[in-house]
């Protein structure tokens, strides 16, 4: 989920000035070619169809003569269209219900959110994975096949995930940040950042309020809510961002933002004062995965994919790029192996929390009725200013 | 003309009596076999999911258990204990809802409604006892689980083998009249192909026209019954073996693995347990083999063959986890049983379902199956036995009529 944008705010931000493609082009990430493939799925007929169609988030795989989507073309004799629109969980998800209904899907794979793809799932808009031609589906990481709309993960595989927490320049705020309260402390009025998705801020503010965001109750969403809405309409939050919370922590207009993971990671690289923390209250938890549509006319091919970006050395390449965390089992074993930058990148606790951390996220568990989520998803989007 | 007469009022007589017969065993065979699809195979299916969720509850409660007892509860055990304790009580409303009058069969289920609610107050007084350091916590918890294996199981089985004899019953009924229809429906065929031979050479006529219609329509019931009949036994054998089958050594397996990390918690726990550890995952292996055997496409294939490998990661975890235990080390034990043994667990567990969800959908599609066969056959047991009847007399009056 690196560039998140809601519908009202879609157009009316600057374009961040930290790029992660460009910022990891000195490191040299990229250049990790050749790596084995196990489990790789070869001999699948794919009925004469070699192309794919994917709706993916922007900057979310290396792309270039020797990146990984070179090397997959190459190795598995596909022709991949990457598609880089998916911008937000509004504007992507119109993308995948404008094609639910038309007879073959534009996409062979869309990269919703955790709670999109349930969502596909839940309205019969995803197709079940071709487990058979995806025998590296036993290196999904457990912890994600337990989601109860998707128990086993039979209709998605996660892409990347990442916590949502809390960054801070630990200068400007002069003291440790470690509960979300500090958000809401009035000595950093009008310097904190509020992210925009409202399963992540209001999640926030649940833990802050002593609820449960995995298992939200519409009372306790609401109380969440009226806290985020208090803190904007009252000026302690100076904005309500996106991946820009890092460029605004960077120049000091922010003290502290909520702020995602695998961007704060990117953040530390050139400013390793600036501190990033899962709150004493715990952090939201959330992943993007990958779907097949419905009505895809290549899911054979598909599949071939998702295996290929499930064989840890491949995964590891992708981590190294995109610093989230990587749902695939063995990755922080293959990041070890390449040394240098990427075995660094193993030791990270933010790319691989261990199992005290992993205990304090929460993944937004979705209201039982979604017209009221929807609802709510409506009166925070009120907030985020156009 | 004598003969004549006398054949087309046996050949009357045969068609209304395969009517009678027929019909009626098509009555019987689809009202089971809607039965089936209503009833016995949702039942059995919730069933199997009850005793998964009640030994998925016990995993999940001692190791929340054994999580506070070192300081912390694992909020993510406690909340799986508490999703599987409400599936669990979703499931035992769901058989009572599909198992009609079987009274002894509702009292099975009332003893496990009750047991279910004595356990979660048992769980919950552990909880309790161990946040506030009381030595008899892990005597409570044992207390709770004994519930699960006294309360529940019994009555559990004692639905499970309720429901197989009910779906055994139901495979068969209807049975042997459709069966005697059929073969009247074959005799009345043969009588009326031999009244037509006979006539056409004493008379060196073409075919009446009574009687063809007469034939059409009892050749038409032979293949209908024939057809139906076939089909649907076909179709429920193969959900039986292929689905139902499976369905029970996959939720026997996860049933075994809960049962394995329960006792695998009580034993880091100081406690006692009438599971072993090690010797159950023989068992496991024998289950993923039968599933394996049972699989019957590439992908059930596939699921089979992640089967195992997520067992050999959680047998090799749990394997880590009692070499720790042994040489002392139970700290260790522990954080080893919360990180790598549970997300093993989790990985099968949740492998275990997928497979689940297929061999469900397998023997649904089965059930649906047989019922779409039967589903006319009442009514065509009965309109073509009654368009041949209207044949025969017609085809004679015709006849009667050409000869005078």
């Amino acid at each position: 989920m690196p560039l998140h944008r809601s519908p009202a705010s879609r157009n009316a931000r600057p374009p961040s000035l930290l790029s992660r493609r460009t910022f990891l082009a000195g490191l040299g990430a990229t250049a990790l070619v050749g790596c084995s493939s196990a489990g790789q799925a070869t001999d699948v007929d794919l009925g004469g169809s070699r192309s794919l169609r994917m709706l993916n988030w922007s900057d979310y795989i290396d792309l270039g003569a020797d990146s990984t989507l070179a090397l997959l073309q190459t190795e598995l004799g596909l022709s991949v269209e990457y598609l880089e629109e998916y911008e937000d969980n509004y504007g992507g998800w119109a993308l995948i219900e404008s094609n639910a209904d038309a007879g073959t899907s534009g996409y062979d794979i869309v990269v919703p959110t955790n709670w999109r793809a349930a969502q596909m799932i839940e309205q019969g808009w995803a197709a079940p994975l071709p487990i058979e031609i995806i025998p590296n589906h036993v290196n999904l990481d457990p912890q994600y096949m337990t989601n109860p709309w998707d128990r086993g993960s039979r209709f998605q595989m996660p892409w990347q995930a990442g916590i949502t927490g809390i960054a801070y320049d630990p200068a400007l705020t002069g003291r440790e940040l470690n509960s979300v309260e500090d958000l809401f402390d009035p000595a950093f009025a009008g310097r904190i950042g509020l992210i925009g998705e409202m399963r992540e801020a209001v999640g926030l503010a649940m833990l802050a309020n002593g609820d449960d965001p995995s298992r939200p109750t519409e009372a306790a969403a609401r109380a969440g809510l009226d806290r985020v809405r208090v803190a904007v309409e009252s000026g302690q939050v100076g904005e309500v961002v996106f991946n820009e919370f890092a460029d605004l922590l960077d120049s000091g207009r922010f003290v502290a933002s909520m702020a995602w993971s695998g961007d704060a990671a990117l953040l530390q690289q050139r400013r390793p004062d600036i501190e990033f923390v899962i709150p004493d209250e715990g952090g939201i938890q959330w992943f993007d995965s990958m779907v097949i549509p419905a009505n895809s006319a290549n899911v054979a091919a598909a599949g071939v994919f998702m295996n290929y970006v499930y064989d840890p050395a491949n995964a590891a390449r992708i981590t190294s790029f995109v610093q989230y965390i990587s749902p695939v089992l063995g990755v922080a074993d293959e990041l070890r192996s390449m040394g240098g930058a990427s075995a660094e990148l193993a030791a990270n606790p933010i790319l691989f929390p261990d199992d005290a951390t992993r205990n304090r996220l929460f993944t937004w568990g979705g209201l039982d009725d979604t017209e009221i989520e929807t609802a709510i998803d409506d009166e925070f989007n009120e907030l985020v200013p156009a | 003309m004598g003969w004549y007469r006398l054949n087309a009022v046996i050949a009357v007589v045969a068609i209304a009596a395969t009517a009678i017969v027929a019909t009626t065993g098509a009555f019987l065979m689809r009202s089971a076999t809607v039965s089936i699809q209503d009833n016995t195979a949702p039942s059995l299916i919730a069933v199997q999911g009850l005793s998964a969720s009640v030994a998925e509850a016990n995993s999940n409660a001692t190791a929340a258990f054994l999580s506070a007892a070192e300081g912390e509860e694992d909020r993510q055990r406690r909340v799986a204990y508490l999703d599987a304790l409400r599936r669990s009580a979703e499931e035992t409303e769901e058989v009572a809802g599909l198992i009609d009058d079987d009274e002894a069969r509702h009292r099975d289920l009332k003893d496990v409604a009750v047991a279910l609610t004595s356990y979660s107050g048992s769980i919950e007084a552990a909880r309790a006892a161990v946040r506030n350091g009381d030595p008899e916590a892990v005597d409570n918890l044992t207390t709770a689980l004994d519930l699960t294996g006294s309360g529940v199981a019994d009555s559990v089985a004692r639905v499970t083998d309720a429901n197989q004899q009910r779906f055994d019953n139901q495979l068969t009924s209807g049975m042997w009249l459709t069966l005697i229809g059929l073969v009247l429906a074959i005799g009345t065929l043969l009588l009326l192909l031999r009244m037509q031979r006979r006539m056409f050479a004493l008379s060196n006529r073409l075919l009446n026209p009574g009687m063809l219609l007469a034939t059409l329509a009892v050749l038409l019931t032979v293949v209908a019954l024939t057809f139906s009949f076939l089909a649907r036994q076909s179709a429920l054998v193969n959900a039986s073996d292929g689905g139902y089958d499976a369905i029970a050594a996959t939720s026997r397996l996860q049933a075994t693995a809960n049962d394995v990390q329960t006792a695998l918690s009580l034993r880091l726990l100081g406690g006692t347990s009438d599971v072993d550890v090690e010797s159950p995952f023989a068992s496991l292996s024998g289950d993923v083999d039968i599933i394996a055997d049972l699989a019957d496409s590439n992908r059930e294939q596939a699921a089979a063959q992640a089967l195992e490998v997520r067992l050999s990661r959680y047998e090799s975890a749990t394997n880590d986890i009692l070499f720790l235990a042994e040489q002392g080390d139970t700290d260790a034990a522990i954080d080893a049983f919360r990180g790598s043994g549970f997300s093993t667990f989790n990985g099968l567990n949740t492998s275990i379902e997928s497979v689940l969800s297929d061999n469900r959908a397998q023997f649904t599609d089965g059930v649906d199956g047989a019922a779409s066969a039967v589903n006319p056959l009442p009514l065509l047991t009965l309109v073509l036995p009654v368009l041949a009847a209207i044949g025969v007399v017609f085809g004679v009056q015709r006849r009667l009529s050409d000869y005078q």
